[in-house]
């Protein structure tokens, strides 16, 4: 014993010994962590970052000729794959997730070192360079985890980083979220990787096709127009930065660089943007294409209604319509060759066939009315998972040929689904993985559905009349193929009436009556389409109608009868046609302000403009103005004597009606859709814009002096806007100093912690302040915008 | 560059190799020159600083001794020619020349630290004083040098013994640098005593794969305890200190408890990282913590926590100021006028009183810290007065003081007092802490503290607490075994390689995975680095 622990210690000290033993260790330490660096670092399937890394390295050497760089707009904007079937031009879709400028830069140089002869054109995202845009750490690394370690990544890895430690968290992804094994679940422990090789080349689809549910008051419209060439904006000086030293790149390799704006960057796009980045472009020789604005909005035939999901992403089919404009730029005048004949690009064939095998089904669902050809669809072909709830009651229309088609395709309890029950069910790469049914047998259900007992998809169970079956709904959890955790619940009228559908406890489902369908892509782990069939009203759904809703009330039809989506693009599109004009107005060069803003209301082919006074509005009008009025045909306000009363409308047709009394009488004017009371000093002191008949409705005029004008869309009752002139604030540069001191009080004050009554106080402080609001947005019936613009931003920022 | 960076890793790896790598004469440059380039590092030009005291100390100690010397010298030579009486003058003449020159290496080196770290504090407090005179002092917020509350402990140590002819003063100023520069516990201590440490720095070490395994192991252990708990803990209870008036009553004991605990696995962590790579050195550095937390007195807590200071102070303050001639006339008059119990016991009071004023002051120029020191001094009094009065209490109440259970008793009385002290070291300001101790006794709130939602509201989610609870029990474990006398890294020794290895890469695991480090974490410096 005491001899081999002799021979034990000699060994120990022996070098060689020693050497090995810590070499052994330090290897299966390095093991270890690249064990944990694959559990820890997070997938980030949300917005394609993860297959859109993987997939460009699995690009054939130097075989992309252009790459797109920028944020979720780029990866929501174009498809590469749409572009080589149609040009023949090999792109791909580098766009991450709010990508900072830096980032780009790197990756670039990365598809350079990967595509040195191939590559010729760098798209660049103009939205990057904006002044807010300040990704946090989290971008940098949502951009460069994934990227292979390179030269490249190494010089990327000093750049980002501070300090050593923070530099080896750059490139040893565990060191940066070892802390998430708190957060650790099933799916982390699980990689699938997809089925075939559509990685989509980095695009990156939206579920939703059209401003579905979002206020189209609260969003952002395109440009459209440039009305103001002076103007500049400031740029980001971090992005500045990169973007520079990106022009000095691509010069020396040779690369041509265009910079681009989609028609959807609107939230923060104004003539300043344009202008400043036009200027930039310019002073570099870079091309610069702004799809805010026309020619280029009209040349891709941008609606906005179902083009973008939420006003700032592309859906489906605005990309498609940028991809198709982009591909014949890219083939024309960028020079880049149609490959499709190249048996070098013959891997695209595959790509191609993966992408219609994943995305026709996807494509073909969307357009398709009857909720049996909907999963039948998405069953044959495709790697995804359908969930199916349903609520309240999904039977009552279902015909007999939709329960056929459940049944055969393995959806028996759905096909036999009774009257408010429950149903979960769930499709797994066609197959039918789960079903469950909970018989609401509190309620008996309405002729016919009871007689049928024939075929076996029609027989019903018999129906017994239970009060104790239970209130709750019926639950299901499992988890995805992809280890995600998936809640689905369903309840009928007595279970809860509810529809619900978690993974990873998000809520999917539309939760509306009928079947609601969430379809997974199990290849992007993330939902692609959500859809909601109410089959107790009607067997099938109704598309949303893409026509034009102006063509509709032109012809006759009223707005009420619009469908929502159409109400909605109708009053985006008034919208965006006003921010237009109103920008067109503010920066006029008339003074003063106030007759050159009713001038140019003045015969709007939808407009109509309100007026009214209150306490003094006379001693606000110079001779200049009332001779400017007289002529447009507002007689008694240009002959209007001190604190007396006064109401006038000027309607869509440009016919006149005025009102003026004494400051002892009350003046007013009453429609059937509106109503206008001014009372002068000894009358009551008061004045009352109502848009809504018989005393009903806000009244949008504040309680200041002066005159209050208000403009509005009579069809839809959209206010477009509202200015309060009084002596102070007559002329433009003074209503765009109130109009920005009335936002910014709105802004302080929205932050308490009741932002609608903040707002209102808000207002009332403006009016008393004497100060003008210019923007409906920051004025009565929009008093609500500000805030829900913020929080629709904000929610927008963060969903990304 | 901290005992949790990477880039120490980096530094230690690199320096192990060197100094193996060196010829062995030399092994000694090796570590100086990393000792210096670890301070460098960290403080850039402050490295002056510690250069200057270095000098100093350098230059007094062989100054004392040769004062010393010719103390001997004069009376070798006068010898035979003076009686008894002459030759105890000539000694006393050479003390007190000596001492002397002690004094001037003592003002010399403490009044840096004075300087540097206490002058915004006088400064503050001369101010209200001045103020009718219409003087403000000026601030000045000096940089710190890195650990000058620890080097300067140990050059009047140095020069105390060189003083005391314990030590003999060094003769090459570039080891004495490595001496007092040495990079593993030039942070935070320990402070080491030079006939301690200094031979052990200067000789060279051959290679040792077991002590290099046991120092990674006790250096994986400090971090273990300071990255796992430590600053895991830091969480919670800085909610509450920063928030203290919105908690109330055992909450706020809970807190004070945990910092309690932050502050030993902080500094205790510290500790077994510095002692690990000395170890992985084949240096040697002084225990500084014995498990506190089973002390049984606060006697005997100070005993077992920052060993090296309680250490300084009993040999450079409280033996000192206790043995001294002017303590010796206290005690006699005050016997004469309160009585032998009182008389007898009075300048060992005053002493410890002392202590543990500087105690507080040395952590820190502030009056919370003047009060945590007299927190503690208070019952370390009542344990020079009070103790034949305890035994009393126990015999009427017939209490057996060797069981288990007045051990237990005893260990929980001692963590609740050393618990409320920390109310004064964390506490905001002095008043905070006033106020927060108020609370703990005027509002009780019966166990609020335990529900989940109050826990989930201290910035902890609910695994973390899970995690806490678990490496706490763990340490526990880990003390109770040394407290038994059980090394358990001798212990993992005997086991077989396959087992032995799955221990180290489940330790580093534990570190690497539930440790709060990295760019995501805004890592809380060693706390005792900040004295």
């Amino acid at each position: 014993m005491l001899h081999k622990q002799a021979n034990d210690t000699n060994e120990q000290t022996q070098p060689r010994f020693v050497a090995l033993r810590i070499a052994g260790f330090a290897a299966i330490l390095l093991l270890l962590l690249s064990c944990a660096n694959t559990l820890f670092q997070p997938a980030w399937y949300e917005w394609n970052n993860y297959h859109t890394h993987r997939g460009f390295y699995q690009q054939p050497n130097d075989t992309v000729e252009a790459i797109f760089l920028g944020a979720s707009m780029t990866v929501n904007g174009f498809i590469p794959t749409q572009m080589y079937e149609e040009q023949g031009v090999c792109a791909y879709n580098l766009g991450t997730e709010i990508q900072p400028p830096m980032m780009s830069y790197y990756w670039t140089k990365e598809a350079k070192r990967l595509h040195p002869n191939a590559l010729k054109v760098v798209m660049f995202d103009a939205s990057q360079l904006r002044k807010p845009s300040s990704p946090t750490i989290s971008f940098y690394h949502k951009a460069f985890d994934n990227m292979q370690l390179s030269p490249v990544k190494l010089e990327a890895a000093q750049d980002l980083a501070q300090d050593p430690d923070e530099f080896f968290s750059y490139l040893v992804p565990s060191f940066a979220y070892h802390d998430r094994w708190s957060s650790l679940n099933y799916s982390d422990f699980i990689k699938n990787e997809p089925t075939n090789s559509a990685f989509y080349r980095g695009y990156n689809t939206t579920y939703s096709q059209y401003l579905e549910g979002t206020d189209p008051a609260a969003v952002a419209t395109p440009l459209a127009t440039v009305t103001d060439n002076q103007k500049q904006a400031q740029l980001n000086a971090d992005a500045l930065v990169y973007f520079e030293r990106l022009v000095t790149y691509c010069r020396e390799q040779n690369l041509r660089l265009v910079v681009f704006a989609t028609p959807t960057s609107g939230w923060s796009w104004s003539d300043g943007e344009h202008n400043a980045i036009d200027n930039l472009t310019s002073r570099y020789g870079i091309t610069f294409l702004d799809f805010e604005v026309n020619p280029l909005l009209d040349e891709i035939a941008f609606n906005p209604n179902f083009d973008t999901t939420d006003s700032y992403h592309l859906s489906y089919s605005g990309a498609a319509k940028l991809s198709s404009w982009i591909a014949r730029y890219l083939h024309n005048e960028c020079q880049l060759a149609d490959v499709r004949s190249d048996p070098k690009y013959s891997f695209m064939e595959q790509e191609v066939k993966d992408w219609h095998a994943k995305f026709d089904p996807l494509h073909g669902a969307l357009e398709e009315t009857d909720p049996a050809e909907y999963v039948k669809g998405l069953m044959a072909s495709g790697n995804y998972t359908l969930l199916i709830t349903a609520k309240d009651d999904a039977t009552k229309s279902l015909t007999a040929t939709q329960r056929k088609t459940f049944w055969g395709l393995g959806l028996t309890d759905l096909a036999t689904l009774g009257y408010h029950d429950a149903y979960v069910g769930m499709v797994t790469n066609g197959t039918v993985a789960y079903e469950a049914v909970k018989k609401d047998t509190s309620t008996a259900p309405p002729s016919p559905l009871t007689s049928q007992t024939s075929p076996p998809y029609l027989a019903y169970d018999d129906i017994s009349f239970d009060k104790d079956m239970g209130s709750q709904p019926l639950t299901y959890e499992t988890l995805l193929t992809d280890g995600r955790r998936c809640t689905l619940k369903s309840g009928g009228p007595n279970m809860g009436n509810t529809s619900s559908c978690t993974i990873d406890d998000n809520e999917n489902s539309p939760d509306s009556r009928g079947l609601n369908i969430v379809v997974y892509d199990n290849d992007t782990h993330r939902v692609v389409n959500t859809a909601n069939f109410d089959t107790f009203a009607e067997a099938e759904r109704t598309l949303a109608d893409r026509s034009n809703p102006e063509e509709l009330i032109a012809k006759g039809n009223s707005y009420e009868t619009l469908q929502p989506a159409q109400k909605s693009l109708y009053r985006y599109n008034m919208r965006a046609l006003h921010d237009t004009r109103a920008r067109q107005v503010a920066s006029g060069s008339h003074i003063p302000y106030i007759a050159q803003f009713l001038k140019d209301y003045m015969g709007n082919a939808q407009l109509r403009v309100l007026l009214c006074a209150k306490d003094e509005a006379a001693q606000l009008l110079s001779t200049e103005d009332c001779k400017a009025l007289a002529d447009m045909g507002l007689v008694q306000l240009a002959n209007l004597n001190y604190r007396e009363s006064y109401c006038a409308v000027i309607n869509a047709d440009g016919t006149i009606q005025e009102a003026s009394a004494s400051d002892s009488d009350v003046a007013s004017i009453q429609a059937q859709d509106f109503e206008l009371e001014s009372a002068g000093w000894a009358a009551g002191n008061r004045a009352i814009i109502r848009i809504a008949a018989g005393g009903y409705g806000t009244n949008h005029a504040t309680n200041a002096r002066g005159l209050h004008a208000l403009v509005y869309d009579p069809v839809s009752g959209e206010i477009v806007e509202q200015v309060n002139f009084t002596q102070e604030v007559r002329t433009r540069d003074e209503v765009a100093a109130a109009t920005a001191a009335a936002q910014s009080t709105t802004a302080t004050t929205a932050t308490g912690a009741d932002a609608t009554g903040a707002t209102g106080a808000n207002v009332t402080d403006v009016a008393d302040a004497g100060a003008v609001t210019g923007d409906a947005a920051a004025t009565t019936p929009a008093q609500e915008a500000t805030p829900l613009e913020d929080a629709t931003q904000q929610n927008d920022l963060e969903a990304e | 560059m901290s005992f949790t960076d990477l880039a120490f890793f980096a530094f230690v790896g690199v320096t192990i190799l060197a100094y193996f790598v060196t010829p062995k004469r030399f092994r000694w440059v090796t570590l100086l020159v990393a000792s210096l380039a670890f301070y460098w590092i960290n403080s850039g030009w402050l490295l002056l600083i510690l250069l200057a005291t270095v000098a100093v100390t350098f230059g007094v100690a062989l100054w004392i001794e040769a004062s010393n010397k010719r103390g001997k010298d004069e009376l070798a030579a006068a010898g035979k020619k003076l009686d008894r009486a002459e030759k105890k003058a000539l000694r006393a003449k050479a003390k007190k020349r000596s001492r002397r020159i002690l004094a001037l290496g003592v003002c010399l080196v403490l009044g840096a630290l004075l300087l540097l770290k206490y002058y915004d504090f006088f400064a503050d407090n001369a101010a209200g004083l001045l103020k009718p005179l219409g003087i403000t002092p000026p601030h000045f917020a000096f940089l710190l040098p890195l650990g000058i509350s620890f080097y300067t402990l140990q050059a009047i140590a140095y020069m105390t013994d060189v003083f005391r002819g314990k030590v003999k003063a060094d003769r090459n100023f570039l080891k004495f640098t490595l001496f007092m520069s040495f990079f593993p516990q030039i942070v935070q201590g320990p402070i080491p005593r030079h006939a301690q440490l200094a031979k052990q720095l200067y000789e060279p070490h051959d290679f040792d794969y077991t002590r290099l395994c046991h120092g990674a192991q006790l250096a994986l252990w400090g971090l273990f305890q300071k990255m796992v708990i430590a600053d895991r803990l830091a969480v919670p209870v800085g909610q509450v200190f920063e928030n203290y008036t919105q908690y109330h009553g055992l909450m706020l004991f809970v807190a004070a408890a945990g910092y309690g605990l932050q502050v030993y696995t902080d500094f205790s962590g510290g500790m077994d990282v510095a002692r690990g790579v000395a170890q992985m050195l084949g240096i040697e550095l002084e225990l500084n913590f014995k498990q506190p937390y089973f002390s049984t007195s606060i006697e005997d807590f100070w005993r077992r926590w920052h060993i090296t200071l309680g250490s300084w102070m009993k040999n450079y303050v409280f033996y000192p100021l206790s043995l001294s001639k002017a303590f010796a006339n206290l005690s006699r008059k005050s016997r004469r006028f309160l009585g032998d119990f009182v008389g007898k016991r009075l300048p060992p009071i005053l002493a410890m009183f002392t202590v543990y004023f500087l105690v507080g002051f040395w952590h820190g120029a502030d009056w919370k810290y003047i009060m945590y020191g007299v927190w503690n001094g208070i019952f370390l009094v009542a344990g020079i007065l009070l103790p034949e009065q305890y035994a009393k209490w126990a015999d009427k109440l017939h209490i057996d003081r060797e069981s288990f259970y007045w051990r237990t008793f005893q260990i929980v009385r001692t963590f609740i007092i050393c618990s409320l002290g920390r109310l004064f070291s964390r506490g905001e300001t002095l008043e905070a802490a006033w106020q927060m101790f108020g609370s703990i006794f005027a509002e009780w709130n019966n166990f609020t503290w335990l529900s989940e939602s109050t826990r989930l509201s201290l910035g902890l989610t609910e695994r973390n607490w899970m995690l806490l609870f678990a490496a706490i029990a763990v340490l526990v474990w880990v003390d109770r075994k040394h407290e038994h006398g059980i090394h358990l890294r001798e212990a993992i020794d005997r086991q077989r390689l396959p087992l032995r290895w799955i221990i180290y890469y489940g330790g580093i695991a534990a570190v690497f995975v539930f440790g709060m480090w990295g760019p995501a974490f805004d890592a809380s410096s060693f706390i005792y680095g900040r004295f």
